[in-house]
């Protein structure tokens, strides 16, 4: 009796140590962008002393943490909280990234190998550098990425190089919204 | 009481020891695990281009439109001086440590050529930088040496990676960048 009780106590332990520890990886290197918490900013902080669980945030998906003079930022969810679906059709709208280089991807979740994008060559800016790209299954006028066939979608904007290092929050990021879904 | 309190302390350090566990290996072999697919048909100590199907799982601010390339850098056997060739254009070097850590870049506002080497080598032990410390020579090395980095552990990862404007230049472009060597001295 006094063995089952131990036993249960370190299979307990053990497996609160695991899920502690499998939560703690999605959660690391990701912060929320302030002013707008629909952009995370996926990164490592050196100066962190708790960077090693953000690097094993990326080394979990079998990836390379972002350089340093590069910014990610990633969504899953559209301007109302929801979900980004593959059967919408979304508008990425904004003042154009200011950088030397950008790039804004769509992927099934989980999949980013699987992204298909778009970048700073191939997107017409408007004249009042405003930033237009519609996400959609379905071709469209204008720039256009094609959503992938898949239940859940993330977004990507990556940023080498911005020109303003502490370029963050809902001013400097474009805005995501739903137009329709089929 | 005392039976129930030393289940209770050894299932906490039980704990303990999964969440680390799950902290600091697991995420590492899942990346060795796709590292090694990658490099599978390339040596240590060797460059080579990713195929775009690849790198943007891999480098995640990457997409499969840039030209991404990789040296699995060996220092067992002493130095690595990468050589690296580059377009005319924005590009990135930067160094991994084991841990995943980025622990060297350059680019090309501070490179200022299309070509440029760098000398890696194994960060020297506490003892080792006492000792090289009363060698004077052994600092004058190091400063004739041009770039030059220090790696923690034996083993690093050097990634060159550089957006491609137009996709019909794309052939040129990795053509000129295949010239880069990575070489162990």
């Amino acid at each position: 009796m006094r063995l089952s009780f131990g036993a249960t106590f370190l299979v307990a332990g053990i497996a609160a140590g695991y899920i502690t520890g499998l939560q703690a990886l999605v959660r690391a290197g990701t912060v929320a962008v302030p002013d707008n918490s629909k952009w995370q900013q996926e990164l490592v902080n050196p100066k962190d002393p708790y960077a090693i669980y953000a690097v094993g945030h990326f080394k979990a998906q079998g990836a390379l943490p972002p350089p340093h003079d590069s910014q990610l930022f990633s969504r899953d969810i559209d301007e109302d909280g929801k979900s980004l679906r593959g059967e919408c059709t979304y508008l990425l709208s904004g003042t154009a990234p200011a950088a030397r280089w950008w790039a804004v991807s769509v992927a099934p979740a989980g999949a980013m190998a699987d992204a298909v994008s778009t970048n700073a060559a191939d997107v017409i800016i408007t004249g009042d550098e405003r930033l237009n790209i519609t996400l959609s299954h379905r071709t469209a006028a204008g720039n256009w990425l094609a959503m992938p066939d898949a239940a859940n979608v993330k977004v990507t904007l990556a940023l080498h190089e911005p020109y303003d290092q502490n370029i963050k929050g809902s001013a400097s990021l474009p805005v995501l919204t739903k137009v329709n879904c089929e | 009481m005392i039976g129930r309190m030393f289940w209770l302390v050894t299932a906490l350090f039980a704990g303990i020891a999964a969440h680390l566990a799950t902290i600091l290996y697991a995420p590492g072999l899942t990346f060795e695990r796709k590292l090694n697919v990658i490099v599978a048909a390339h040596k240590p100590n060797s460059f080579f281009l990713m195929t775009p199907d690849t790198q943007a799982g891999f480098l995640p601010t990457s997409t499969a439109e840039d030209i991404v390339g990789l040296c699995l850098v060996d220092l067992s056997k002493g130095k690595v001086v990468i050589d690296a060739h580059v377009p005319q254009s924005f590009w990135n070097f930067s160094i991994y440590g084991s841990s995943g850590q980025q622990i060297y870049d350059i680019n090309d506002v501070e490179a200022g050529a299309d070509s440029f080497s760098v000398e890696l080598t194994k960060a020297k032990s506490l003892i080792e930088q006492v000792r090289s410390n009363a060698d004077p020579d052994d600092a004058g090395k190091i400063a004739n040496s041009g770039w030059h980095a220090e790696v923690p552990g034996e083993r690093a990862l050097a990634v060159l990676w550089f957006p491609v404007r137009d996709q019909t230049q794309r052939k040129t472009l990795e053509d000129e960048v295949k010239r880069t060597n990575c070489n162990a001295n």
